[in-house]
């Protein structure tokens, strides 16, 4: 019953089979019973009392019931919520209650979902593994000594377990499509500008965008229907061309035309990544579609472009973080300076310091010119090499993560080595497109990820490819794990 | 490149305002410098009048009306801040 997805409980829950309530309050059990810490704050009256309204919409056939009427939801804690928690997974936020909605948020709640929490992340969204958080690492439900991925660890773990139907997570370098890979899910990032990010705690604000986790496609793709739109509160938001991102996806995919870029089938993936994506081009080349492989050279440079890039965005972003308006507080400082460097010092974990830190320098007079005005030129080589690639090709297909689900705190240590988790999900940040990540089987019973990458507002496209993908090879309906 | 002196990582935290401790320092002259390092693989590119990107949309000065929003309660606002006064929010001396 749990496992089902999203769009099947809202049948459910249309002919009153099962009321809001019920799986809710089942829900929120689970939750505390539950092992994986995918939740930073739960908030079961505001759950309950919403799970009641929905309930009844159903009973009186409302006008207004929507896919997301009644269904429960994780936002992930970068998300601003009114009235409820939202700590970024930082120390430095323990306590920040945010007294605005995100403009996602108020979305969600427009269309009736019911949300269950906040989701535990890498602080501040800096993180591949999710162990950055300050309120622990959570656990993947297919191996609990394995990472979930990040940094929407939380969401991606939840949706797998059971601990949500669906989740809202952010992306900046991948942080909704590799947990969502790790742990056998559907994540998508939109085209960046198709969702506000008003109310988002920003990381890399030219990267970031907030995008769906969900158990399929075609939940992903509603959810999307209702999280995108133009946002006068958010100047970098756009009109989404389409009004409905799902209303082509049965349409089948013969004669599209994909491509796979060679660049990102180096000798750093793992042999079983490998042969999940030799095997998912055959279901591909079946379903009717034509698959050609292409060299896009300039895919070894996105790493250091992001990693010069969102850290340096971070570091400006940050700078709000002073102790002042919000945040942790310290006793002894005998000025501002002082009080504010302390503050900073203890409030922010490892990795935090380390990219502000990075950006700080990549910013500084005298490196500004060769590492962040270099960075984004090579942005701009990067598009361009993307643009003519999408001349001739419909989407991209690669694997999502180059590894399985890896050890905890067996990356600790060697930040690089984490980085490289992101190599085939950043580029598509770097270029803010569309790109989806869809489950395509198992090695050693951990889940392995497809990512379709589309043009800019090829969302409606690549959502419509990773469908028909899905509905050949089914790894979706596969929740072999306890949950209980 | 050499790894960043020890002066050069209190620099950078003195900008960041950001207290490090001295394992913090040590630890960080081996990590920045190695990332630091990796960045210079973008000298292979030749980027001689190429044009930056800040952003992948073309949007520029994006005007709207000047509306009249509700503003936010003070009381929910001043309630973040872990020092207060009255309506005020209180820190610690800016001027000696």
């Amino acid at each position: 019953m749990d496992l089902i997805t999203a769009k099947d409980l809202n049948n459910k829950l249309i002919n009153e089979e099962i009321s809001s309530y019920e799986v809710t309050k089942m829900i929120l059990e689970r939750i505390k019973k539950s092992k994986l810490n995918s939740y930073i704050t739960t908030c079961e009256e505001s759950a309950l009392k919403s799970s009641i309204e929905a309930d009844k919409k159903f009973s009186e056939k409302s006008s207004d019931i929507t896919p997301l009427t009644g269904i429960p939801v994780m936002v992930k804690d970068n998300i601003s919520t009114k009235n409820i928690k939202t700590t970024a997974a930082s120390k430095i936020l323990k306590d920040y209650i945010p007294p605005f909605d995100a403009t996602v948020v108020k979305h969600l709640k427009n269309a009736g979902a019911v949300i269950l929490g906040k989701g535990n992340m890498d602080e501040f969204a800096m993180g591949s593994s999710n162990e950055t958080s300050s309120y622990g690492p959570v656990l993947n439900p297919w191996d609990t000594n394995k990472v979930p991925g990040g940094s929407s660890g939380g969401a991606a773990s939840a949706v797998a377990a059971g601990e949500c139907y669906l989740a809202l997570g952010s992306d900046t370098g991948g942080s909704i499509r590799q947990p969502a890979s790790l742990c056998g899910v559907v994540g998508m990032k939109p085209t960046y500008g198709l969702v506000s990010r008003y109310g988002l705690i920003a990381f890399g604000s030219s990267l970031d965008q907030i995008g769906p986790i969900a158990r399929s496609v075609e939940d992903c793709g509603n959810l999307l229907n209702i999280i995108a739109k133009k946002d006068s509160f958010d100047s970098t938001s756009v009109t989404s061309p389409y009004e409905n991102f799902t209303e082509d996806i049965h349409k089948d995919i013969k004669n599209m035309k994909l491509a796979v870029p060679k660049e990102y089938i180096t000798e750093n993936v793992d042999s079983s990544v490998k042969n999940n994506f030799m095997e998912s081009l055959s279901i591909l080349s079946n379903l009717g579609a034509s698959i050609e492989e292409i060299s896009l050279p300039l895919t070894e440079y996105a790493l250091a472009v992001y990693y010069i890039i969102a850290p340096s965005e971070a570091s400006a972003n940050l700078s709000r973080f002073d102790g002042v308006k919000y945040g942790i507080s310290t006793k002894n400082a005998k000025n501002s300076t002082e009080y504010i460097r302390e503050v900073r010092g203890s409030g922010f974990g490892e990795e935090v310091k380390r990219r502000i830190l990075i950006g700080t320098y990549a910013l500084s007079s005298g490196y500004y010119d060769a590492y962040y005005k270099k960075a984004q030129q090579v942005r701009t080589l990067i598009i361009n090499e993307f643009n003519e690639a999408f001349k001739k090709f419909d989407a991209l297909v690669t694997p999502t993560s180059p590894i399985l689900a890896f050890e905890l705190e067996s990356k600790n240590n060697d930040p690089l080595s984490m980085y490289m988790s992101d190599i085939c999900t950043i580029p598509a940040n770097i270029a803010g497109l569309p790109a989806i990540s869809v489950p395509s089987g198992m090695s050693n019973n951990l889940p392995i990820g497809l990512q379709f990458m589309g043009p800019q507002f090829g969302d409606k496209k690549i959502l419509q490819i990773a469908y028909n993908f899905e509905k050949t090879a089914q790894w979706n309906k596969l929740n072999t794990f306890e949950n209980d | 490149m050499d790894d960043l002196t020890r002066e050069e990582i209190l620099k950078i935290s003195e900008l960041s305002y950001l207290e490090l401790t001295d394992e913090e320092i040590s630890k960080l002259q081996k990590e920045l410098s190695d990332i630091i390092r990796y960045f210079t693989l973008l000298n292979k590119l030749d980027t001689k009048n190429v044009e930056l990107t800040g952003h992948t949309t073309k949007a520029q000065s994006v005007m709207r009306e000047d509306e009249v929003h509700p503003p936010l309660k003070t009381e929910k606002v001043i309630n973040n801040a872990p020092q207060t006064s009255g309506e005020f929010i209180k820190v610690p001396p800016v001027l000696e």
